[in-house]
């Protein structure tokens, strides 16, 4: 449970205290828990575990706050910190709580000026599943969170791109294909979530099950055949047909070639390029016996295989090989009305990519044209494309998503 | 009471530095002040250095800078207040030779910041700031005096122009310092149509991160002496601090730290603000100015932004003849050294074309964080 309460930013930094762990739990159920001393008669907010007066913890008590209070002051942003760019222009404020103590926050600045002294009313939100933050509503603006379900969008929009279509995502407990299962579920498909962590999974499809979406897991490690096999019978027992597969299940192991162990390669070329074939090989005699025909394969390339990538022979080969693989299988299965194309992603913020210094990071995210690191969504939309009726005259090509990184 | 005194000073050229290593930055400063000593290196008994280590490549740069300038086997350490670590450094200089422990010390402050990019000089700068209840919101040190210039807006009405009259002063005066990194002078106008970074300050309301390094030789009474026709002895002394997380930070239109490290240097002097003849303030950005005209003493709370035409050569008192950090750039552990070697100039009669007539007490006011250290020095002929 603890590694989901995560904070914003900075993440793991204040689960570090026991303080910052019930803290942030409190938030997640929609509290604003400070603390006082009885003795010294002192608020605090933030909450602290000891008073700076008398020194101790003895008397330290737990309070529920209003969350109202007015603004202390603000300031725009325009030039972000690294990690910050794709909220910029973004607006900090400090806002002083009626019972004592203060936050600082986002605030939105649409209507009337931002004025200090502005009363306001805090309110705790948890978004991107795990990041908890605060909400600061102004006197014009709603109270309601924004939290729009399958349904609502629906009613939005009159028309879903994926609507009654089923889709198998490999490796979608995670970053690129936990985001492409939860867009598809948004757009109207019934999703199978597969990966080799069931509680991943598990929390993928119970996220698209509280916004009105069906889905259903499946444990599968796609460099089995037998689970490849066993992946493709569950779902057309539990949905009766399958339309789309997101080949997306995939690692990263690096070592220089010189020093790149047979168990290695051996896994990477598992995983990424045997793990794709024999998902398509599993899929291709439905596709070629299923009435009406139809369907479409998404294979996940990368940028890195386009120019090789120091110590990363097994991956890049092995992505490489995806798209060789991929246009074999767009001639053989077209004439089954199969789609077969590549995503190519960029320079993507997910788990993969986490542990590169930032220094490294910087220096990449300045060769890109957009100036700014890819994120998991920006994939999934294109993914969306490819699985609907839009791409219907596509196959065999490789599409590139990488703000220009790699063009 | 046995006095202390700097009699010898170095400044490099501030600026994009890619063209030496910290050593070699170092090293410039160093030669420049050891040579206006007329002092050997064994003559040191001790270098203290003043730099902000998170920003550089070569950690731990006490002891690869102490060699490079061939100072083994004397001691050697770093003091860190973020922007105001040399400040501190002469403070601990100054108590090292009062104890008598050394005779000479060398305060360097050596800062290469350009190493980083600029967004990740940001984040590293952000979290000198609460990493815990403020940078996970993106907080930046523009948006932190951001806060505060909204705070004096409101409370006392000063205008984005009187900001960025600050800055037109600095650059003014920073166009005759070849040592800065802007040798350009700027208009309200150009301020004001500069893009935003974090409002209300334009991107011409900030310093530039920068490269640099400066050092003074400070010596006790008797070697300042013996050593030095013109000695500029230390006064007085304040340091202070103000809690550093805007969650508990009474005010937001003044830093307390600065006000109560005045007061401090002031008593010890024995001078109050009118007797300032010339100052160097901490304005990393212009509002950061307008507080030290306020918090310094040198005019009544809420009126700084009315101030900068006193802070002329001409006017009451006057502040960043030099350019300040706006037009010099600030290497944040450069910073605070940069600023005494200002003030020593203009009490030396050596500041050239932005020389103050008569200067006989200087100041120098160097803030670290967003304001929750505040050093000041009082010098005097």
């Amino acid at each position: 449970m603890k590694s989901r309460l995560k904070q914003f930013g900075y993440r793991d930094y204040i689960s570090q205290s026991k303080m910052g762990t019930r803290f942030l739990s409190a938030l997640r159920k929609g509290r604003l828990e400070g603390t006082y001393c009885s003795h010294c008669n002192i608020r605090y907010y933030p909450p602290r575990a000891n008073c700076k007066e008398c020194l101790s913890d003895e008397n330290i008590k737990y309070i529920d706050y209003s969350g109202e209070g007015k603004i202390l002051s603000f300031s725009e942003v325009h030039v972000p910190p690294a990690g910050f760019e794709r909220f910029t222009p973004y607006t900090i404020c400090v806002i002083d709580l009626k019972e004592g103590g203060r936050l600082v926050a986002w605030i939105n600045q649409e209507g009337e000026p931002l004025k200090i002294g502005e009363k306001v009313r805090v309110k705790p939100e948890v978004i991107e599943e795990d990041r908890v933050t605060y909400r600061v509503i102004r006197a014009n603006q709603s109270e309601e969170t924004t939290k729009i379900t399958a349904k609502e969008i629906e009613s939005e929009v009159g028309f879903k791109k994926l609507q009654g279509k089923v889709a198998i995502i490999t490796g979608g407990g995670k970053g690129i294909g936990r985001e492409i299962a939860l867009e598809y579920a948004q757009g109207g498909a019934k999703v199978v979530v597969a990966a080799r962590t069931f509680s991943d999974i598990e929390a993928v499809v119970k996220e698209i099950r509280e916004f009105g979406g069906e889905a259903f897991a499946v444990t599968c490690d796609v460099a089995n055949a037998e689970n490849v096999q066993q992946l493709i019978t569950n779902t057309i027992e539990k949905f009766k047909q399958i339309d789309i597969l997101v080949n997306n299940a995939g690692i990263s192991r690096s070592a220089l070639i010189s020093k790149m162990t047979d168990n290695t390669w051996n896994s990477v070329i598992n995983i990424n390029l045997t793990g794709t074939f024999n998902c398509i090989r599993a899929i291709a005699p439905y596709f070629m016996s299923k009435r009406p025909l139809g369907g479409k394969i998404i294979n996940f390339t990368s940028t890195a295989a386009k120019y090789g990538n120091l110590g990363q022979a097994a991956y890049v080969a092995s992505k490489w090989g995806i798209i060789a693989l991929s246009k074999t299988a767009a001639r053989e299965l077209a004439r089954y009305k199969v789609n077969v194309n590549c995503i190519m992603p960029g320079y993507i913020e997910t788990a993969m990519t986490a542990d590169t210094p930032s220094l490294y990071k910087e220096e990449t995210i300045a060769q890109i044209p957009q100036m700014r690191i890819g994120f998991p969504i920006d994939v999934a939309k294109v993914a969306v494309f490819l699985a609907s009726s839009d791409s219907d005259y596509m196959t065999g090509s490789v599409l590139q998503v990488d703000g220009g990184l790699r063009m | 009471m046995s006095q202390v005194g700097i009699i010898g000073i170095g400044h490099s050229k501030f600026g994009r530095r890619d063209d030496v290593t910290v050593q070699e930055l170092a090293f410039e400063p160093f030669k420049e002040a050891l040579t206006d000593a007329g002092i050997d290196r064994k003559d040191i008994g001790a270098t203290i250095i003043g730099g902000s280590p998170v920003y550089m490549t070569q950690r731990s740069i006490a002891g690869p800078v102490t060699e490079y300038l061939g100072l083994n086997p004397q001691p050697v350490w770093l003091t860190e207040a973020a922007c105001s670590s040399s400040a501190v450094a002469l403070r601990t200089a100054y108590a090292l030779i009062k104890s008598k422990m050394h005779d000479i010390i060398l305060v360097l402050g050596v800062q290469k910041m350009l190493e980083n990019p600029t967004s990740e000089i940001l984040k590293i700068m952000g979290r000198t700031g609460d990493v815990q209840w403020e940078a996970p919101y993106g907080t930046t040190f523009a948006s932190y005096y951001g806060m505060y210039a909204q705070s004096h807006m409101a409370k006392y009405g000063t205008t984005s122009e009187q900001l960025a009259a600050v800055a037109v002063k600095n650059h003014y005066y920073g166009a005759m310092n070849p040592l800065a990194m802007f040798q350009k002078e700027i208009s309200i106008k150009q301020v004001l149509e500069s893009r935003i970074i974090a409002s209300p300050l334009h991107i011409f309301d900030c310093c530039a991160n920068a490269d640099g390094s400066a050092a003074l030789i400070v010596a006790n009474e008797e070697k300042a002496k013996q050593l030095s026709d013109t000695p500029i002895w230390i006064k007085g002394l304040g340091a202070a601090t103000a809690p550093f997380s805007l969650l508990t930070r009474p005010e937001l239109a003044t830093l307390s730290s600065a006000e109560n490290a005045s007061q401090q240097a002031y008593n010890q002097a024995k001078v109050s603000p009118k007797d300032i003849d010339v100052a160097e303030v901490h304005d990393c950005f212009t509002i950061a100015e307008i507080m030290a005209y306020e918090d310094l003493g040198f005019t009544n709370r809420g009126k700084g932004g009315e101030f900068v035409e006193e802070a002329y050569i001409g006017g009451q008192i006057p502040v960043n003849v030099d350019g300040g950090l706006k037009a010099k750039g600030h290497p944040v552990g450069a910073t605070g050294c940069s600023q005494v070697v200002g003030i020593v100039k203009q009490l030396r009669g050596e500041a050239g074309k932005c020389q103050v007539d008569n200067v006989e007490i200087g100041l120098t006011h160097n803030v670290g964080g967003h304001g929750q250290y505040c050093v000041i020095h009082i010098f005097s002929r």
